[in-house]
């Protein structure tokens, strides 16, 4: 492979990694530098406890029944 | 190509380790997307250097400086997998791009939020450390200066089937323990050690002891056939290994029954222990996987990776410290049932390695000098009366050794079987004025119950001398093996559950 595809393939590979940032539009959300946050979910909720602390949990932490997810 | 790639992989993986952190503290959704393409980034780097230099071995290209180092004309390409992982500059590159796919695949079991950042963070973590030991300090890829016409070859110690098994078993089973750690870490920290964790964590500790257990079996082979070696468990650098396979055995065999809070803690702290012990292991071998008679050379790669388990073991700590909450999650993760036929398997198994252990204590040894024609009888531990009649000495020239070979004719009760024929090899190279590395065979037959092994130990003597062994139950070490595996593996498929 010469040294020109060499270059030319590690700066794709870089703007690959570095396009979720650098994109267009990436500074209109939300975040502390206008980027887009993530999206905090729903509290999932156990319906003899209420709503769990935990963001992502499909049993509730206390109990054990299923939050539904 | 492969040098870009070496260079480029460490940055990489410094990339999504400090956009993945940023991202966890400020939950910013770019960031998150960086780092996984960060992660993606650094295992295609490393997967194409290791590719690269598997290559350079293959083709004998000794410009490379690896290959110059650990391979040579004269080492068959069966073998290239020896020479790959038995030095740090091969080996963590191989353990980086086998660890960071597998931290791919659990990145996207580890579902979203934070604690995907987690894992992200902590698999790039382990590949910065891993890929810049071998970029920086054990760089495989140094071009040779100078005319080089041959390698400076393999230990004839490596070239041998087991040996090959044994460093790739090692290699997977390292590499599968990081996606367990890193899940159990992220779960810990977002106090989600749920069902889905358990799960999860669960295939990649099933997976990751499989390969450790099956590479304790090769060393166990490989040192039964290998008259220079010596006893197993007598060399510490493989004997080392024999505490993560032991952990994984508890983990992965022992912890059933109710699920209560401390048995999740258990199952923490051990898939910690494991991982530590696995990438310890690796660090005290100098950053390698395997290892020849010849004491190892003492790599600063090996120091340098060592900042893994040292660094995972502070993480779990600090993890663990921020108390009950961090367990919160516990009374989520179901009770397990045991799995009856695996466990079935797996007993028939283990019940197999133990006899084969208890068999090897009732070992009989027999060093006798034959001429030819000459007859040796012995009777074997059974009961059963033996003849070994010699068939004379005779020379072989291979590509990588020349021989001499001793054959025997064996007769048990009567009855003749077949040849065995051992060797005593003198591995060749280029300058005739060196005399090359010795090594030995053993020739091996088995039944149901008995093995019966015959080595060189002497080729010099006149007559040559020779030992000849009596192993009952021997040949039950490979089916036993099986059949636990088996019974590990079974399980993960439909394994029956109940709400704790």
């Amino acid at each position: 492979m010469t040294p020109v595809a060499t270059i030319a393939g590690a700066a794709l590979l870089l703007a690959w990694v570095l396009w979720p940032i650098v994109r267009p539009g990436n500074g209109t959300g939300r975040g502390p530098l206008g980027a887009a946050l993530i999206e905090p979910q729903p509290a999932p909720t156990c319906e003899q406890c209420g709503p769990r602390p935990e963001s992502d949990a499909r049993y509730c932490s206390n109990c054990g029944t299923s939050t539904g997810r | 190509m492969a040098r870009m790639a070496l260079a480029l992989a460490p940055l990489m993986a410094l990339w999504g380790l400090v956009t993945s952190i940023a991202a966890l503290r400020t939950s910013r959704a770019d960031l998150a997307a960086t780092a996984w393409r960060g992660l993606a980034a650094a295992t295609a780097c490393a997967a194409i250097a290791v590719g690269a230099l598997a290559w350079a071995m293959v083709t004998h290209d000794f410009t490379v400086g690896f290959v110059a180092e650990n391979s040579s004309w004269h080492v068959p390409v069966r073998y290239a997998a020896a020479s790959l992982l038995h030095a740090p500059g091969g080996a963590l590159l191989a353990w980086a791009a086998l660890a960071g796919t597998a931290g791919l695949a659990s990145v996207g079991a580890a579902g979203s939020g934070p604690s995907r950042m987690w894992v992200t963070a902590i698999v790039t973590g382990a590949l910065v450390v891993a890929l810049s030991a071998v970029a920086y300090v054990a760089d495989p890829f140094v071009p040779v200066t100078g005319a080089i016409g041959d390698g400076a070859g393999l230990s004839p110690d490596l070239q041998r089937g087991a040996a090959v098994a044994y460093a790739v078993c090692l290699l997977v089973g390292t590499a599968a323990t990081l996606p367990a750690f890193a899940l159990t870490a992220g779960a810990l920290a977002t106090a989600t050690l749920d069902e889905r964790w358990s799960r999860a964590v669960r295939v990649w500790n099933a997976v990751a002891w499989c390969a450790l257990f099956v590479a304790a079996v090769a060393a166990a082979r490989w040192f039964a056939l290998n008259p220079l070696r010596g006893p197993w468990l007598g060399d510490p650098a493989t004997a080392l290994w024999l505490f993560p396979v032991a952990v994984g055995a508890w983990l992965v065999h022992l912890d059933a029954g109710r699920s209560t809070a401390e048995r999740v803690l258990m199952r923490v702290l051990l898939v910690t222990v494991m991982f530590t012990a696995a990438t310890g292991a690796v660090s005290v071998l100098s950053g390698a996987f395997v290892q020849g008679i010849a004491p190892h050379r003492p790599s600063p790669a090996g120091v340098w990776f060592a900042i893994v388990p040292a660094g995972a073991f502070l993480l779990q700590a600090l993890l663990i410290r921020r108390g009950r909450r961090s367990l919160s999650g516990s009374r989520a993760v179901a009770s397990d049932s045991v799995h009856a036929p695996g466990a079935w398997i797996a007993h028939a198994g283990f019940i197999l390695l133990l006899g084969a252990v208890i068999g090897s204590a009732f070992a009989a040894s027999h060093d006798v000098a034959l001429a030819d024609a000459g007859i040796f009888r012995a009777k074997d531990p059974l009961g059963h009366q033996w003849s070994f009649t010699s068939q004379g000495v005779s020379t072989l020239r291979r590509e990588n050794f020349g021989s001499v070979t001793i054959s025997l004719l064996p007769s048990r009760d009567g009855s003749r079987g077949p040849m065995l024929s051992a060797e005593a090899r003198s591995y060749v190279t280029d300058d005739p004025s060196v005399a090359g590395q010795e090594a030995f065979t053993t020739a091996a037959l088995g039944n149901a119950f008995l093995e019966t092994r015959f080595s060189i130990t002497d080729p010099d003597a006149s007559p040559e001398k020779l030992r000849i062994s009596f192993v009952p139950l021997a040949t039950w070490i490979l089916p036993g093996a099986l059949l636990i595996v088996m019974g590990t593996l079974v399980p993960l498929v439909g394994r029956p559950r109940k709400a704790a």
